[in-house]
């Protein structure tokens, strides 16, 4: 019972990360407001057509990058069950692991993968 | 008999995915055939390593490690099937296996 | 500690994953001018994995429960790295991808030789197939995807294979660690304990295996993919995929199933025999070079099957000598394709090829007399080792087998260089020639040769990994 308090200080920081990300970019970001930008939002496709049209290729692309990644942080969890066990070495694998996404992570970045328009 | 009950469901899944695999033509339902092969492997581990009580942590590991690499070949088999529609304008596997002279 | 001695076990292993990292951002950096760079990178990381390779030769140990690093599997570590090294050469004009997915596959294949737990196991068949996915799809014409396809599509259905096995023998043992099974089975009649899980299993797995090796009821999809992929990854298939493949192989039977290698040794002997002569005989009738060697890489693997079949340690020496010989000859082979032209496989192409290539044309006569197994090459050094291990376990209908196999093997690979130098030429064949390819001529060429004039030295050190 005693260490509830540490789940609770965990879910304040997720709480505060959470919001910290939206209500920053409403007071330090620029507002240029237009008509597209007015429109519902529907994951990017202009609303009101009809739904079996093609769809732009960077769809998928998009897709498969947030579906690897998304999956490998699945990997973290036994990780995170077993870092108080393998202390220095935990810091050591989950740095290599880290740093493997990474680098990955950089590769699509620099290729042009995550460019939009 | 629990036991036996889900390993027998998923041996039929993973012959369903199999049959599913070689034998249809459309990409994404042999796509889906082959995450149905993978999971159904997983639905045999998860359900063995429940009969090992606390000692099955191992079998439920691999159950993870399992879901990456299905997560992995989904996307290559997604980036083929982009591959294909630029090629062909569907993602029928026929065309594909045809042996061009 | 035990986890710095483990790091200092699988430095090589270790050294080549930072060398894929890098090989990613090097990939980043190079400009179209500079593309260069990453084949040259790449190259410099396998050299360096081969020095740690040899220098930590002959220290053994069993890393973090998952890998079990012997000699023997530093040795496959050799015919992997050189693979991969002369196939870097053969697509030296590739993107940059292709290079930096050598080098994960290269990684794969050395973690897979060495894997005692289906955890690794599996995890690294995985890094070598997707990666050797990639490398087929970088060829984004018809023919590449369809062979991409192809194998896509069974190598995943193999590996859920192998999965469902490994989750079956689960749920016999409960543990993936091969050591431990072994254990479990030397100590209670393996038929006594739950039967129908491990035959099923057993089953699975070899099933998996079988399309990972090509072995015959499994053999379709080779000549198919070779035909569709860029020739670097044909041989790439050719030649490390069968390394790691067979070196996994001797791991898992004689670890796991140790304690019946007389039903081993006769079921690799059947499939080995068989293996061989479907190889063959579906390559006599090849007009296409590269479904030819995609044939000829079927028998290949029959002969080396049977080496294992037999079991010793000297035969299994043989097979490995027979292995790093056959990736010589086989991607020599491939670099006279790749100096060709990838479209212009079929045998028409190859007639009269003396009269305007002469230097592909000799090249190609003499990969061809190796692959065939005639003197002075180093193909018949290697037959004749693995022929008369056959003969020294007193197999002697099995070496007549094998011999016959051989002759037949002999019209195929002739064929081509008949053509070269017998007939007129009936196409222009415009060949390429740049210095990367003449570096894997050279080096197939010198090796052939040298292995078939003094392979002493190279069975030696191969011998010294099971006596030291």
């Amino acid at each position: 019972m005693d260490e509830l308090w540490k789940l609770g200080i965990m879910l304040l920081i997720a709480v505060i990360l959470g919001y910290a990300g939206v209500v920053l970019s409403i007071i330090l970001g620029p507002k240029r407001p237009n008509k597209e930008k007015l429109e519902p939002y529907e994951s990017g496709v202009r609303p009101g057509k009809w739904p079996r049209g093609r769809l732009a290729v960077k769809y998928f692309l998009v897709a498969v990058i947030f579906l690897i990644f998304d999956v490998e942080a699945i990997l973290l969890f036994p990780w995170a069950l077993h870092v108080n066990d393998l202390r220095i070495i935990a810091a050591f694998e989950g740095g290599f692991f880290i740093l493997v996404l990474l680098v990955g992570y950089v590769y699509a970045w620099a290729k042009g993968a995550i460019k939009w328009l | 008999m629990n036991t036996i009950f889900l390993l027998s469901l998923s041996v039929v899944l993973f012959a369903i995915g199999g049959f599913g695999a070689i034998f249809r033509k459309n990409f994404l339902v042999v796509l889906m055939s082959l995450e149905l092969m993978l999971n159904s492997a997983n639905l045999a581990l998860i359900t063995l390593s429940q009969t090992f009580g606390p000692m099955g942590v191992e079998g439920q590991f691999f159950v993870l490690l399992v879901l990456i690499i299905a997560a992995s070949e989904v996307s290559i088999g997604l980036a083929l099937a982009v591959n294909m529609a630029r090629l062909k304008d569907k993602v029928d596997v026929e065309e594909f296996s045809k042996v061009e002279e | 500690m035990n986890f710095v001695k483990d790091i200092y076990l699988i430095q090589p292993e270790l050294v080549l994953s930072i060398g894929v990292l890098v090989s990613l951002l090097v990939d980043i950096v190079s400009t179209k001018s500079t593309k260069f760079l990453v084949p040259i990178f790449s190259l410099i990381a396998l050299s360096i994995t081969a020095f740690f390779v040899l220098t930590n030769f002959y220290n053994e140990g069993e890393a973090f429960k998952m890998l079990s690093i012997t000699s023997l599997s530093r040795a496959f570590d050799i015919a992997i790295l050189l693979g991969a090294a002369i196939t870097t050469l053969l697509a030296w004009d590739r993107e940059g991808e292709h290079h930096f997915l050598v080098l994960s596959a290269t990684l794969g294949a050395m973690v897979l030789v060495k894997s005692i737990s289906f955890i690794s196991f599996i995890l690294s068949l995985e890094l070598f197939s997707f990666a050797v996915i990639g490398q087929i799809a970088l060829s984004k014409d018809l023919a590449g995807t369809g062979a991409a396809l192809k194998f896509f599509i069974l190598s995943v259905i193999a590996s859920s294979f192998i999965i469902l096995g490994a989750a079956l023998l689960y749920g016999i043992f409960g543990t993936f660690y091969f050591p431990k099974i072994f254990l479990e089975t030397s100590f209670k009649p393996i038929f006594q304990a739950k039967p129908l899980f491990f035959i099923i299993s057993f089953i699975l797995i070899f099933v998996g295996l079988a399309f990972k090796i090509s072995a015959v009821p499994f053999h379709f999809w080779t000549p198919d993919v070779f035909r569709g992929a860029h020739s670097s990854v044909a041989g790439f298939i050719a030649t490390v995929s069968k390394a790691s493949a067979f070196g996994f192989l001797v791991n898992f039977l004689y670890i796991i199933f140790g304690n019946v290698p007389y039903l081993w040794g006769e079921i690799l002997i059947w499939l080995g025999a068989i293996t061989m002569l479907v190889g063959n005989l579906a390559a006599l009738g090849e007009n296409d070079i590269k479904r030819m060697l995609g044939y000829s890489t079927i028998a290949h693997a029959g002969y080396i099957l049977v080496a294992f079949g037999i079991g010793t340690d000297t035969s299994i020496g043989a097979a490995i000598f027979y292995l790093i010989v056959y990736t010589l000859m086989t991607l020599g082979a491939f670099a006279v394709v790749n100096s060709i032209g990838e479209n212009n496989s079929s045998l028409e192409n190859y007639k009269g090829l003396s009269k305007n290539n002469g230097i592909q044309a000799f090249l190609l006569l003499i990969f061809m007399v190796s692959l065939a197994g005639i003197p002075p090459t180093a193909g018949f050094v290697g037959k004749f080792y693995l022929f008369s291990e056959v003969i020294k376990s007193g197999e002697y209908a099995l070496a007549i087998w094998a011999f016959l196999n051989g002759v037949i093997s002999a019209f195929y690979y002739i064929r081509p260089v008949f053509y070269a130098y017998g007939r007129e030429p009936k196409y222009e064949v415009k060949s390429a020639l740049n210095p990367a390819i003449m570096l894997a001529f050279i080096v197939g060429f010198v090796g052939i040769l040298y292995l078939g004039l003094a392979p002493s030295a190279l069975l030696d050190f191969i011998s010294s990994a099971f006596t030291h």
